[in-house]
């Protein structure tokens, strides 16, 4: 057994590292130790109302834009899609930013966006647009959207304006 | 058609060799922001954004080259060194990147850990790769009996619902079919029955075949249209495992 032991051990410390850190999104740290040996394979029962992710720049006539762009297929996006994985990792941000909201129950707008989870959709926002954008402030919306026409959507939240800073990266 | 322990053990490793390099190279093209969205930004990664950027990089490196090795060379030895970096991959992305598909990674690289363990101990290579085939199984049962209980999806409209929105990005021929009431029923229907019957794949190996190639369209279908491209060589990489089980199985009813 001795030619097990190099990479057992290293696969001894992975795991260690997997435990030592804390979870995002308001998940316990056992949460995400636990999924990595028993997953939770629910995909796609839950059927609530889908989420768009919008930003608009600073102004009274903008208009709100959605934060991640439409995405593009293509035969070599079923290989390799940077893009488009991390197209899903955004919204799956801005269901962890929504998630903790809940938990925090009613709360005033400087506690929200006082959320690391908030912090990182102004990041995914400005790794999409923030060229275009510059120093300009934007407000961030979410809003659950009715996929039947006839009904209108319900904004979840909308934030103040937020000013990028000197850099796009959570501190 | 079954697979011997060893051919399951080196088919399950080099799909997860195939698997492991994608998610690599996806992770070098996006360490810049996966470190400016600070999901590593305590120890032991680093508190900058250029150290966390660093600590994404050499992750994806390392995976690359376990992907590739593990790919062309099918050398075992390199499964839980592969399993490792998964758990360094969960532990700077502090949980999931991509959900489904980075959850079968890590089953797949500990069930294949045991396996190759177990090269010596019958007991434990059949063990890892039963591991994997039961998570497999499970993957399509649960998933089919959780939507079995909604609504939405008895009556075909959780399809449209799902997918209508803007996460997904489903093209809009796809959308316009599931406006029809009838192919709604007939698509929600379909993937209900395949999920929750899929256990029936380890009966008969006939079975299995006619299922993982129902699963394999399955993938190919929601990688093209819903961008789940990550799914593709991760599920497809457990199927020799289901048919090693299938195999044993049959084996035992004395078919």
């Amino acid at each position: 057994m001795s030619y097990t032991l190099v990479p057992w051990t290293v696969f001894a410390l992975g795991f260690w590292l997997l435990a030592s850190v804390p979870a995002r999104g308001g998940a316990g740290r056992s949460s995400v130790v636990l999924r990595f040996f028993v997953p939770n394979y629910r995909f796609f029962e839950g059927t609530g109302h889908p989420i768009e992710f919008e930003f608009r720049r600073d102004g009274a006539d903008e208009a709100w834009l959605s934060v991640v762009p439409e995405a593009l297929r293509s035969f070599r996006s079923m290989f390799l899609n940077a893009e488009g994985t991390f197209r899903l990792f955004a919204y799956q941000l801005a269901d962890e930013f929504l998630f903790e909201l809940e938990e925090l129950g009613p709360t005033s707008l400087d506690v929200a966006e006082a959320l690391v989870s908030f912090e990182r959709l102004k990041v995914v926002c400005l790794h999409y647009h923030g060229a275009k954008m510059g120093m300009r402030p934007f407000q961030l919306r979410l809003r659950a959207i009715d996929v039947s026409p006839a009904t209108s959507s319900e904004v979840l939240f909308e934030s103040t304006p937020q000013v990028a800073s000197s850099g796009p990266s959570v501190s | 058609m079954t697979f011997a322990a060893m051919e399951a053990l080196d088919l399950c490793s080099r799909g997860l060799g195939l698997a492991v390099l994608q998610q690599a190279v996806e992770g070098l093209q996006l360490a810049p922001v996966l470190a400016d969205l600070g999901l590593n930004r305590s120890w032991p990664f680093g508190g900058t954004a250029a150290s966390r950027r660093r600590a994404w990089l050499v992750i994806s490196g390392v995976r690359l080259m376990l992907g590739l090795g593990l790919l062309f060379s099918g050398a075992s030895f390199l499964i839980p060194l592969v399993a490792a970096l998964n758990a360094a991959h969960w532990a700077g992305a502090r949980g999931t990147l991509n959900g489904g598909s980075d959850s079968m990674t890590a089953t797949l690289g500990l069930g294949l850990s045991v396996a190759w363990l177990g090269q010596d101990v019958d007991t434990l290579r059949v063990l890892g790769l039963y591991f994997v085939a039961v998570h497999a199984v499970l993957s399509y049962f649960v998933s089919g009996v959780a939507k079995l209980k909604e609504p939405a999806w008895r009556s075909g409209t959780a399809l449209s619902l799902a997918l209508g929105g803007p996460r997904y990005g489903a093209p809009a021929r796809l959308l316009a079919l599931l406006r029809v009431r009838s192919l709604a029923l007939t698509m929600s229907y379909g993937i209900l029955l395949f999920e929750c019957l899929f256990p029936l794949a380890l009966l008969v190996p006939a079975w299995t075949l006619a299922f993982v190639t129902l699963g394999a369209a399955f993938h190919g279908v929601s990688g093209m249209a819903l961008g789940l491209h990550r799914f593709v060589p991760v599920w497809l990489s457990t199927y020799p495992a289901v048919f090693y089980l299938s195999g044993q199985l049959a084996h035992l009813r004395g078919l």
